[in-house]
């Protein structure tokens, strides 16, 4: 039969258990939250740092387009103005070329009038 | 990997020496539990009720290889955890002892129950490192 006393003693060590249970408990449970907040904030973080590269990259397709368009007027403007050169060489051209047929004229004529 | 394994143990054996005393009680008290598991009991274990032997187990048991893994793993929390399982266990123990052999066994309750308020100071020191940690962060 159990007596009073080691009735009182179980009563206490039960107490004892239970509190201590609680509290481990808890603690436990504060650790795994804690863990798993860890985890997230290192998502976040990676979410974050890959929406920044994201946007750097388009940035940078951006320039990257401005660029080759700039690329492309520039070279618009070579091409129009290299043609404008042929065309003014041309003309010279058939300018010399005028030149040269009246100076063959002036001599011809000028042989005609000496005696 | 044999390289890998040795600079774990040697991470391990690190964080053990940081708090040898607190190693060497978590062990013993794993011991006591194996050695419980297989009906060797301490001689003191006799004299008490049935309710306050299972209680001592099942709190060492569950307490012991808390507290060394979260000191092994840098688990702060897992630590405390353990710790307290540890604290309740030796207080019991310690408790028990006082009052049902209190000239005989004075000395073994004495230090059951320092090794019960030492877990506590540990847990005190624990939860203020884990407040530093936190406002340093939060700064």
């Amino acid at each position: 039969m159990i007596s009073g006393f080691e009735t009182a003693l179980a009563g206490g060590a039960g107490a004892v258990i239970v509190g201590a249970v609680g509290w481990a408990g808890t603690l436990l449970l504060k650790s795994v939250q804690q863990r798993a907040s860890d985890g997230t904030r290192s998502v976040t973080d990676a979410a974050s740092a890959n929406a920044a590269l994201l946007s750097t990259v388009k940035a940078l397709q951006e320039e990257n387009a401005r660029l080759w368009a700039q690329n492309a007027a520039q070279a618009a403007k070579v091409a129009a103005m290299s043609r404008r050169v042929t065309d003014a060489e041309d003309q010279l051209r058939t300018a010399l070329g005028e030149l040269d047929a009246m100076r063959r004229e002036l001599v011809a004529m000028r042989q005609q009038a000496s005696p | 990997m044999w390289t890998r394994s040795r600079m774990r143990a040697r991470d391990v054996l690190d964080r053990m020496s940081v708090a040898p005393f607190q190693g060497a009680i978590g062990t013993a008290s794993l011991i006591a539990v194996v050695a419980g598991i297989f009906g060797i009991a301490p001689p003191s274990m006799t004299a008490f009720p049935l309710p306050i032997v299972v209680a001592w187990t099942i709190l060492l048991a569950g307490g012991s290889p808390l507290m060394l893994t979260g000191l092994a793993l840098l688990a702060p929390r897992v630590e405390q955890a353990g710790l307290v399982l540890l604290s309740a266990s030796y207080a019991i123990y310690g408790g028990a002892l006082l009052i049902l052999r209190p000239v005989t066994s004075v000395t073994a309750a004495a230090l059951y129950l320092l090794i019960a308020g030492a877990c506590l100071l540990r847990i005190r020191v624990l939860s203020r490192a884990l407040a530093a940690a936190a406002w340093t962060e939060n700064e």
